[in-house]
């Protein structure tokens, strides 16, 4: 986590050297992360903090690098917590002013006292966007498909989806989105063992747009 | 039956000849050109009159200028039948027809004049006394002209045949008139026109009306007056048309519709549908009580965005972007017809003015 911190640090002003669009935000969130195994589920949920950078390099391309951890509290006593950590790496590219496609690797990972589980993910998906206020902000409408997920000591998903909804709002040089993330994955279903995973994220982020 | 004898034949025969030929001689010498033996008498007549043999010019004179002669007399030679006359008469002492014979001709051809070369001063005296008596103002014919407003003019020649007051009016297509002189006159004068009408514009091409009026000095209440039709065309580069106005078509809106605000308000509410719908869609009966109440927290964002939208619609509908768009749009067009319009103005400005004579009836 603290290296991906300093990561951030370090893309931030390498970026901003270049002359290139920087956008760096602060985000604050919170997590539920629920596990239904064998029917019986178990949740975590809590808040988590970090940071954003986003650079265009292009006209029509975005790459945005986000990081944040935080503990995820048990929902019952039998729950053990959840230390969480994620970092995301994306990639757009606008195909009409209104629609992108995306592509976005996602590490996470979910400590708790007897290890951590590591949970690294391909999305692909599109991003729908629709304008408001004249141009100040802007509906927000993902849908993307988690084709290649692996999770450490387990077998891999053999379904994942995602999507995300909310706004964003740009006020050069300020910019804030609040989105709402929705995840699930499902397990095989081998008779013996079942189990899916649900994680919902809702974010709030503040940034500052470079150059001003 | 008696035979005529060979010699009345011959006879006959010559007659028959002379009586066919006689009216085809006669159309030749009468008909060439307006007068030819007319011709022949008056300038026998004139040398007549030069060796001082004035009763014989006289004689000829009388043929030129009687009804009752074979021949075509044009106006000019009248003119100058009569202007002999008036000198031959002179010369022999009779003023009062000499200047019969001379009024005669200037109230025909108020240009004419005697040359002070060929007359002598009685003839002359004689000849001035005449116009004295006789008022007519006349405008000499003009031949086709072209002029550069900036820096040429066109002249009207114009005469009184005494002392009188002159006024000579320009009758324009349009129906506007001009005066180009008003002012005593006493013989010929030469009247300038720059082209330009009273409103200070360029002659516009069509056909024009010079009317000129004359009240005589010398005898209260005579006036007589005169007009010149002629065609004035423009000569110059063809001008450029300016662009047409911009039609609702060429320009983008610049209002949002009324439905605007019903499309903003729905983009939100479509966020909180999204964020209700999707996760109890995918997450099923298991969904946790921490994601629905972010779905909820999320709709509720939307719905607060969605009503802040509507209403800012209702208050802005106005498109910015169409709106700098169009006054582009229409600043290029004016720059464009401004562009015209310079060009147009120098052509404008080397327009040539053709005057040419023309006949029938003016503006």
């Amino acid at each position: 986590m603290r290296r991906f911190a300093c990561l951030l640090i370090i893309v931030a002003p390498v970026a901003l050297r270049a002359q290139l669009p920087v956008t760096a935000s602060a985000v604050v969130g919170v997590v539920e992360h629920e596990t239904t195994l064998y029917g019986l589920s178990t949740r975590t949920e809590g808040a988590v903090f970090g940071g954003e950078v986003a650079i265009s390099p292009f006209h029509f391309t975005d790459f945005s690098l986000q990081v944040t951890g935080g503990t995820l509290t048990g929902s019952t006593a039998n729950t053990a917590d959840q230390s969480y950590t994620d970092i995301r790496l994306g990639g757009s590219a606008q195909a009409l002013p209104w629609l992108s496609f995306q592509l976005g690797f996602d590490a996470r990972g979910y400590g708790e006292p007897l290890g951590t589980q590591r949970w690294l993910s391909v999305l692909a998906g599109a991003e729908a966007r629709a304008s408001m206020f004249d141009g100040a902000a802007r509906a927000i409408f993902r849908l993307g498909l988690i084709p290649l997920v692996s999770v450490s000591q387990q077998d891999r998903p053999n379904f994942g989806v995602s999507t995300t909804t909310g706004v964003q709002f740009l006020r050069a040089p300020l910019s804030g989105a609040v989105l709402f993330t929705f995840e699930r994955y499902d397990f095989p279903n081998n008779g013996s063992f079942s189990r899916h995973d649900q994680v919902a994220y809702l974010s709030l982020q503040l940034g500052v747009h470079f150059p001003r | 039956m008696r035979r005529w004898p060979a010699r009345s034949a011959w006879l006959v025969a010559v007659c028959l000849a002379a009586a066919l030929a006689t009216p085809y001689a006669a159309r030749a010498q009468g008909g060439g050109g307006g007068g030819g033996n007319t011709d022949e008498t008056l300038e026998r007549a004139v040398r007549l009159y030069e060796d001082l043999q004035v009763e014989r010019a006289l004689v000829m004179l009388r043929q030129v200028i009687s009804p009752s002669s074979p021949f075509v007399v044009s106006l000019a030679q009248r003119v100058k039948a009569y202007k002999y006359l008036g000198a031959a008469h002179a010369i022999l002492g009779r003023r009062d027809s000499a200047s019969v014979y001379f009024r005669a001709a200037i109230e025909r051809d108020p240009f004419v004049d005697l040359d002070a070369q060929a007359f002598t001063p009685v003839e002359r005296d004689a000849f001035a006394e005449a116009r004295q008596h006789v008022f007519a103002v006349a405008i000499r014919p003009i031949v086709r002209t072209r002029i550069d407003p900036r820096t040429e003019h066109m002249t009207f020649v114009v005469l009184s045949t005494h002392d009188g007051f002159l006024n000579a009016d320009l009758h324009d297509p349009a129906g506007g008139v001009s005066t180009i002189l008003a002012s005593e006159n006493d013989g010929v004068r030469e009247v300038a026109w720059d082209g330009v009408l009273a409103d200070g514009r360029l002659a516009m091409p069509g056909r024009y009306e010079l009317v000129v009026r004359g009240e005589s000095k010398l005898n209260a209440g005579r006036t007589d007056s005169t007009r010149l039709y002629f065609d004035v065309e423009l000569d110059r580069p063809a001008l450029e048309d300016t662009l047409p106005a911009l039609r609702g078509t060429d320009l983008l809106p610049e209002r949002y519709p009324r439905s605007a605000s019903a499309v903003e308000a729905a983009k939100g509410i479509g966020i909180a549908l999204v964020a209700l719908a999707v996760p109890a869609i995918i997450g099923g009966k298991t969904l946790g009580a921490g994601a629905r109440g972010m779905g909820i927290g999320m709709a509720v964002v939307g719905v607060g965005v969605g009503t802040a939208a509507f209403a800012y619609r209702e208050q802005h509908d106005a498109i910015a972007p169409n709106i700098a768009e169009n006054a582009r749009r229409r600043a290029e067009r004016a720059t464009a017809n401004a562009e015209i319009e310079r060009r147009n103005e120098q052509k404008i400005a080397q327009t040539g003015l053709v005057i040419s004579p023309a006949a029938g009836v003016g503006p």
